[in-house]
C-alpha cells in the first residue's frame, strides 16, 4: 500500500482541512485484514512527525489514532477514516438545510435565536415628538341650536 | 461644461504625472477667474474600464470623441495646487504624489455636463445601445456659447451627471468605475474635499456665478452661502433633499450608512436650502463647513464630498464609484419631496446604486432598499452603525391587507358648532353676547340657544369652514358688531405628526417579548403599541368630537391602525342654572323699559310720520333714546354675571399635562455585547447564528450546524461513513477554503 502522510492542523469537523505533508509515497505493510475504517498497518518510516495519512488504494484520509513504533524502524500506525476529507468535494455540493452559520450573511435576523443570552436588565429609549399641542391659547367650541 | 468627477491620483510612491497644455483657448477677458472648464481631448493613459465605458455615437452631433472613448482626455479634469486652488486653465501643469509636493491627494466632485445656452444640449443615455454619447464637441463647447451667454439666461442644465474613476500611474490597472447617468433639470454645486499629506482637509464648495458657471470660491463657511440669481426655478415640490454615503475601505458595502438631508426652510426658495457637510462619522454638519480631524483615518473612513444646492432635483443621482483595491463608495443621493401629500425617497438598490426610482418614505424602513435605515429624516438622530439588516417577509405582511378607517362626518341635527381662537376681544365679545339679553327675536338669542361652551386645545386648528356667527351684543360697544367664527361641519381630524422608532438589535429582539413600545399620546395616556412597528414610523391621527369634547386617536403604520386611545379634549365652560334666572330678572327690569323706550319711539314715530314737521323728528330721536336707555340698563344689569361665564382649564386642555408625543421603547440592555450584532464574543463561529436557508456547504464559509441531512447522494462511502458524515453536518462543521 502507498501511503501519504500529513500533519494536519484542522479540527476533526473541518470540511476542506489544512494539512501540511510530510512525507508521500510512504509504503505501507498490512498486518492482517485492514479496515477501511479503522486500518492498521506497518509504515517504512521511522518518525511520529505526523498525524493524518492518507491511503491512495482506499481513496481515504485518516486520523492516527495510535503510534507505536516498531523494531527495523518502522511504524504501526492506526488510523480512523475522516469521511469529512475524503468525501469532501461531495459534501460541499450536497443541498443541506442550514439551521445555524456563521457567516453574518446567511444570518436570518427575524428568527428567535434562544441561544443568544438575554439580559434580564432593560434600556429605555424614548422618541419625543416635536409637535406640540397648540402653543396658542386654544380654541372655543360654540354649540348652538 | 463639464466638471469631472472623482479623481483619486492615487499616484503610486516617487512618481508623477504630467500634462502639457491643451488646444483649447478661452478669452480670458470673457471668463471668469478659476472657472472650470471644459477643453479639448487629449488622451492620456487616464482609462476608462470596460464596464462603464459608454460608446460613442458617431452620427450624433456634437460628439466630442472620434472614437470609443477609452482614454479620458486630459483636459477633463481640473487640478488644484497646494493652495487648493485651481490651476489656471492655459498652464501646464503636474501632479505628483504628496512625497513631493505638499499637494492634494485627493479629491472628489461630481461630473457634470452642463449646457449652459442649451445650444449644444443632449441628452445622454446610457440605456441607450450607444451607452450615451458625450457631449457636444470642444468647439461648441468653448467659450463662445459663454460669452453669448446673458445675465438674463439663468438657466443651467445639468444634462448628465456620469461617475467614473481613474488613476494614474501605476495604479491604472487597478482601477473600476461603475456609473450612472439621469437628466436632471437641477442645480448643484459639487463639493470638494481635499486633503492635505498632513492629514488636514479643507471642503470648498464650487459655487455657480450669476453665468450659472461653477466658480471657485475657496474654503468658506457654507452658512455663509447665499444663491445669486442662477437658480432660476422654484419648485414648491421640493422638500428637502437627501443624500446617503455607505463608506468603507477594503471591506465594501453594508458597513452602515449616513442620511443626511437638506433641508428648505423655506420650500422652493432656493436661497434658503441649507447646505450641509459631514464629518467623518457621516453625521450631518449644520454649522459651518467642517474641517474634519482626519489623523487616525487609515482604512476605515467615510467620505462626504458634496453638498446639494438647488431647487429642482427631478430625480436621483447616484455617483459611486468603488474599486476593489482600495476603497468603495455606496452613495445615493435624492430629493425627498412631495406629492399630493405623499412623501418619496430616493431608493438605493443593494449594489449601492440608483436606478431613480423612488419609494414611498413610509415604505422605506420596510423596503429591501440598501437606504432603508434611514427612518428618521431629521437629520441627526440615525444611527450610523446600524447594520443592513435585509428585509424579512413579516415586514410586508402588513402592507397586504391595511385596515383603513373612515371618518364619516357627524350630522349634528338642529345644532351648530363653531370654531374661534381663544382670543382676548372675542372672548370678550362672546361672553358679553352671552351675558346679554337680546329682546329681539329675529336676532340670535345666544343664551337660550347656547347648548355648549367648550375650551379646546387641540394640536392644531381645527378645521372649519368660514361661517358668520351672529352674536348681536347690546352694549354700545358691540353694537352692531358682529363676531365672526367658523364652523365646524364635520369631524375634524389632525395629524399630529410621524414618528420612526428605532431599531437597536436589527434582529428578534427587537420585537415582543424581548423589547416593547408604548405611546403617549396627549389626551389618551398611554398606550401599547405592536411591537412590530419598532423600526418603522408611526403616525397619530386625533378625531375629535366637538360634541361631547372628546377626541380619539388612532396610531398608524403603513397604512394600518396599530393602536388607538381616547380621551377628553376639552374642557366644559360651566354654566350655573342660577345664572340663568338671574339674567331674567335682571332683564325683566330692562325689558319694562325696553317696552316703555319702544312705546316712546313708536309714538314719536306716528307723530313724525303725521306731522312730517321738525317736531317730528324730535321724537322719532326721543322715542330711539329710550330704547337705547334700555337696552344700556338690561346689558348693564345682565352683564353683571358675565365673569361667572368662565371655566376652570384642567388636564383635558392639556395646560397642565404632557402635549407631546412620546413613544417609549423597552428593551433588553446590550449588556457587554458589542454591535453590530449584540452577541457575546466569538459567538457566531461557536454557536452560529440562526439561518434555517438551504444552500450547500461548498457555499459557506466558517461554522455550519445542518439538519436532516441526506448523505444517500454521496457515493462511494459506506454507511457508517455516511452516517458519521450526517453527524458531523448535523452536530456543526467549520467549512474552510483552503487557497
Amino acid at each position: 500500500m502507498t501511503v501519504h502522510l500529513y500533519n494536519c492542523s484542522s479540527a476533526s469537523n473541518v470540511l476542506n482541512k489544512s494539512y501540511s505533508i510530510v512525507q508521500n509515497n510512504i509504503t505501507a505493510i498490512a498486518k492482517g485484514i485492514v479496515d477501511v475504517d479503522n486500518p492498521t498497518l506497518l509504515l517504512d518510516y521511522s518518525s511520529l512527525d505526523f498525524n493524518y495519512f492518507y491511503i491512495s488504494e482506499f481513496g481515504r484520509y485518516y486520523n492516527v489514532t495510535s503510534r507505536s513504533l516498531e523494531q527495523g524502524e518502522h511504524i504501526r500506525v492506526t488510523g480512523q477514516s475522516d469521511p469529512l476529507e475524503s468525501f469532501a468535494a461531495q459534501i460541499g455540493s450536497t443541498p443541506v438545510l442550514v439551521t445555524r452559520a456563521e457567516d453574518p450573511s446567511l444570518r436570518n435576523p427575524d428568527l428567535a435565536d434562544n441561544a443568544i443570552p438575554i439580559v434580564s436588565d432593560i434600556q429605555l429609549d424614548k422618541v419625543i415628538g416635536d409637535e406640540v399641542i397648540g402653543s396658542g391659547n386654544g380654541m372655543v367650541v360654540i354649540g348652538v341650536i | 461644461m463639464i466638471i469631472n468627477k472623482t479623481v483619486y491620483p492615487d499616484v503610486g510612491s516617487n512618481t508623477y504625472c504630467t500634462w502639457s497644455n491643451s488646444a483649447v483657448t478661452y478669452d480670458a477677458a470673457q471668463t471668469l477667474e478659476h472657472s472650470i472648464f471644459y477643453a479639448g481631448s487629449v488622451s492620456e493613459n487616464v482609462q476608462f474600464c470596460d464596464e462603464t465605458n459608454y460608446s460613442y455615437d458617431a452620427a450624433a452631433p456634437n460628439c466630442n470623441f472620434s472614437v470609443k472613448p477609452k482614454a479620458i482626455t486630459k483636459a477633463d479634469v481640473f487640478f488644484i495646487n497646494d493652495d487648493g486652488r485651481f490651476f489656471n486653465f492655459n498652464n501646464s501643469w503636474e501632479f505628483r504624489n504628496d512625497k513631493d509636493y505638499n499637494i492634494v491627494t485627493e479629491f472628489d466632485i461630481s461630473q457634470f455636463y452642463f449646457d449652459l445656452n442649451q445650444i449644444t444640449c443632449t441628452v445622454h443615455d446610457l440605456s441607450d445601445p450607444d451607452g450615451g454619447h458625450a457631449l457636444g464637441s470642444a468647439t461648441t463647447m468653448t467659450f463662445d456659447a459663454y460669452r453669448s451667454q446673458t445675465a438674463d439666461y439663468k438657466k443651467t442644465h445639468l444634462i448628465r451627471s456620469l461617475s467614473y474613476r481613474y488613476m494614474y500611474g501605476d495604479s491604472t490597472s487597478l482601477c473600476k468605475y461603475k456609473g450612472v447617468a439621469s437628466y436632471y433639470d437641477v442645480n448643484v454645486a459639487p463639493m470638494i474635499r481635499y486633503v492635505f499629506n498632513d492629514k488636514t482637509c479643507i471642503y470648498t464648495p464650487v459655487i455657480f456665478n450669476t453665468y450659472g458657471l461653477p466658480t471657485w470660491q475657496g474654503p468658506v463657511n457654507l452658512n455663509s452661502l447665499t444663491a445669486s440669481g442662477n437658480f432660476p426655478e422654484q419648485n414648491s415640490d421640493i422638500y428637502s433633499l437627501v443624500y446617503t454615503m455607505y463608506g468603507k475601505w477594503y471591506e465594501g458595502f453594508v458597513s452602515g450608512n449616513a442620511a443626511h438631508m437638506v433641508t428648505a426652510a423655506n420650500i422652493g426658495v432656493v436661497d434658503n436650502l441649507t447646505v450641509h457637510a459631514a464629518n467623518d462619522q457621516g453625521q450631518q454638519v449644520t454649522n459651518g463647513y467642517h474641517m474634519p480631524d482626519i489623523s487616525s483615518i487609515d482604512t476605515d473612513k467615510y467620505m462626504i464630498p458634496v453638498f446639494i444646492w438647488g431647487n429642482r432635483w427631478d430625480k436621483s443621482i447616484a455617483p459611486f464609484f468603488t474599486d476593489e483595491f482600495v476603497m468603495r463608495y455606496f452613495a445615493s443621493f435624492g430629493l425627498r419631496f412631495k406629492v399630493d401629500n405623499v412623501m418619496y425617497v430616493g431608493y438605493m438598490q443593494q449594489d449601492g446604486t440608483c436606478n431613480g426610482d423612488y419609494i414611498l418614505e413610509s415604505e422605506l424602513a420596510d423596503s429591501d432598499s440598501a437606504n432603508r435605515n434611514i427612518t428618521d429624516f431629521s437629520g441627526s438622530n440615525y444611527d450610523a452603525n446600524v447594520p443592513y439588516v435585509p428585509p424579512s417577509p413579516g415586514d410586508d405582511e402588513d402592507n397586504t391587507d391595511p385596515i383603513s378607517t373612515v371618518a364619516a362626518p357627524f350630522g349634528t341635527g338642529l345644532a351648530h358648532y363653531y370654531v374661534s381662537t381663544v382670543d382676548s376681544t372675542v372672548l370678550s365679545q362672546i361672553s358679553e353676547a352671552m351675558s346679554t339679553w337680546d329682546i329681539d327675536t329675529s336676532k340670535k338669542d345666544l343664551y337660550r340657544n347656547l347648548i355648549s361652551c367648550k375650551i379646546i386645545k387641540p394640536p392644531a386648528g381645527i378645521p372649519a369652514s368660514p361661517s358668520t356667527f351672529e352674536i348681536y351684543g347690546v352694549k354700545p360697544q358691540y353694537q352692531g358688531a358682529d363676531i365672526t367664527i367658523n364652523e365646524v361641519t364635520g369631524n375634524p381630524s389632525i395629524t399630529f405628526g410621524s414618528y420612526s422608532i428605532p431599531r437597536k438589535f436589527n434582529d428578534f429582539r427587537d420585537y415582543a417579548p424581548y423589547s416593547k413600545a408604548e405611546i403617549y399620546i396627549p389626551y389618551c395616556g398611554w398606550t401599547a403599541l405592536p411591537s412590530h412597528v419598532i423600526g418603522k414610523s408611526v403616525s397619530v391621527e386625533y378625531f375629535t368630537d366637538v360634541i361631547a369634547g372628546t377626541v380619539k386617536a388612532l396610531v398608524y403604520c403603513n397604512n394600518n391602525v396599530v393602536a388607538e386611545a381616547a380621551g377628553v379634549m376639552a374642557v366644559d365652560i360651566p354654566f350655573a342654572a342660577e345664572n340663568v334666572g338671574a339674567k331674567v330678572a335682571a332683564a325683566t327690569t330692562g325689558l319694562l323699559s325696553y317696552g316703555q323706550g319702544a312705546l316712546q319711539a313708536s309714538a314719536g314715530i306716528g307723530q313724525a310720520v303725521v306731522s312730517k314737521g321738525k317736531q317730528g323728528t324730535k321724537n322719532i330721536a326721543n322715542g330711539l333714546a329710550s330704547v337705547i336707555g334700555a337696552y344700556n340698563q338690561m346689558a348693564m344689569t345682565a352683564n353683571e354675571n358675565w365673569t361667572e361665564i368662565n371655566g376652570k382649564s384642567g388636564d383635558g386642555c392639556c395646560l397642565s399635562g404632557i402635549s407631546t408625543i412620546i413613544i417609549k421603547i423597552t428593551r433588553p440592555k446590550y449588556g457587554n455585547f458589542q454591535a453590530p450584532y449584540y452577541v457575546p464574543e466569538d459567538y457566531a463561529h461557536t454557536t452560529g447564528f440562526v439561518a434555517m436557508k438551504k444552500t450547500t456547504p461548498a457555499a459557506c464559509t466558517g461554522l455550519i450546524i445542518c439538519d436532516n441531512v441526506d448523505t444517500s447522494g454521496i457515493s462511494g462511502a459506506t454507511d457508517r461513513e455516511r452516517q458519521l458524515i450526517k453527524e458531523y453536518l448535523e452536530s456543526g462543521i467549520i467549512v474552510e477554503h483552503p487557497e
